[in-house]
């Protein structure tokens, strides 16, 4: 027998639990963030320098992990104490709907506002996966070189920001802040891009204010 | 490198499909893939041979449509075509002020079973 004409997206199931995963994020008052970059360009480190100023504004923070291998990320912001779970996807690029629903049902929930889940580190597979999210961010060092927002244009052209780290190391460099700025936004007019370095936690605030309007614009009240 | 995810994710529909229309055994799939889609249509074969095994689609041979990205340019209004992933840069203009406008769609378009 022939079942024809039946389009089914293959993904179909994935937007389906991701949609189901924003339902339960929304119904606990959490804005969740789904960032995205290729290893080692900073997720981490940005999370344990976020994380804690936000809970003092009043925006305490839940991590979800992503990884192929270890619970060292894990590690690294439970002993920022924020409530953080671990997944290890065990090779596979990228995180699904479903890892994110399994890993949530572990996080206890008080009074936090935002759920970040830090990818695994890859600037093309996590593109495709829809988790619920509500903003998608992508993340790029000024290491990694200006030409990557072109080589992977997906991730740039469909992220609501895009942060530029370590930028104190720019002078090392025989690159400047406005030519990733311009090649950022030759694929993404619209996407406010923050930069930022560890060295100097100012750099953070934007950002922060960023997020706090997000959550502020999703679930109303006032700072 | 998630053609195996994809992969799955057919076998999953394909036998769900085939169960709701009283079939045992799934003789062919037939699916299309957009060249935006990020994935590669060897790897893709390659796995599905490898995980259809002790599946309803053990003895299933996948057909795969591949279609084209298709690019409208912004600023010159002309829609390029391209048979693989580009930079998002209108070959005419060299504008970057593209959308995509279709071509990263993955569909599972027919069944075959009996």
């Amino acid at each position: 027998m022939d079942i024809k004409d039946i389009n089914i997206p293959i993904l179909s199931k994935n937007i389906k639990e991701g949609e189901t995963n924003k339902n339960i994020f929304e119904s606990k008052g959490l804005l969740t963030i789904n960032l995205i970059s290729s290893p080692g360009s900073g997720k981490t480190t940005l999370l344990e320098n976020i994380a804690p100023i936000l809970n003092e504004q009043g925006f305490p923070c839940l991590v979800i992990e992503g990884d192929i291998a270890t619970t060292r990320d894990a590690e690294r912001i439970s002993k920022k104490e924020i409530k953080c779970v671990q997944i290890n996807t065990h090779g596979i690029c990228h995180l699904e709907s479903k890892m994110i629903r399994k890993a949530f049902e572990q996080l206890d929930i008080v009074n936090e506002k935002i759920l970040f889940i830090e990818n695994v580190g890859n600037l093309v597979c996590p593109a495709e996966f829809y988790l619920g999210e509500h903003e998608k961010i992508a993340i790029l060092s000024v290491t990694e070189g200006e030409d990557k927002p072109e080589k992977y244009p997906l991730l740039f052209k469909e992220s609501s920001c895009v942060l530029l780290t370590k930028v104190d190391l720019l002078p090392f460099l025989d690159l400047t802040e406005d030519i990733f700025i311009s090649e950022i936004r030759k694929l993404n007019k619209k996407a406010p891009i923050f930069l930022m370095s560890k060295k100097d936690k100012s750099s953070y605030m934007e950002f922060i204010e960023w997020l706090i309007q997000k959550h502020l614009a999703i679930f109303g009240g006032e700072r | 490198m998630h053609e195996a995810s994809i992969v799955q994710e057919i076998i999953d529909i394909t036998t769900e499909q085939a169960k709701q229309n009283n079939a045992h055994k799934v003789l062919e799939v037939e699916i299309t893939v957009g060249a935006g889609a990020m994935i590669e249509t060897d790897l893709l074969s390659g796995a599905f041979d490898v995980m259809k095994n002790e599946t309803m689609l053990e003895d299933a041979t996948l057909k795969i449509n591949k279609v084209n990205l298709k690019l409208h340019c912004l600023n010159c209004d002309k829609i390029s075509e391209s048979d693989r992933m580009v930079s998002m840069e209108c070959p005419y203009c060299h504008s970057f002020e593209t959308i995509i406008e279709s071509g990263r769609e993955m569909l599972i378009n027919k069944i075959i079973a009996e």
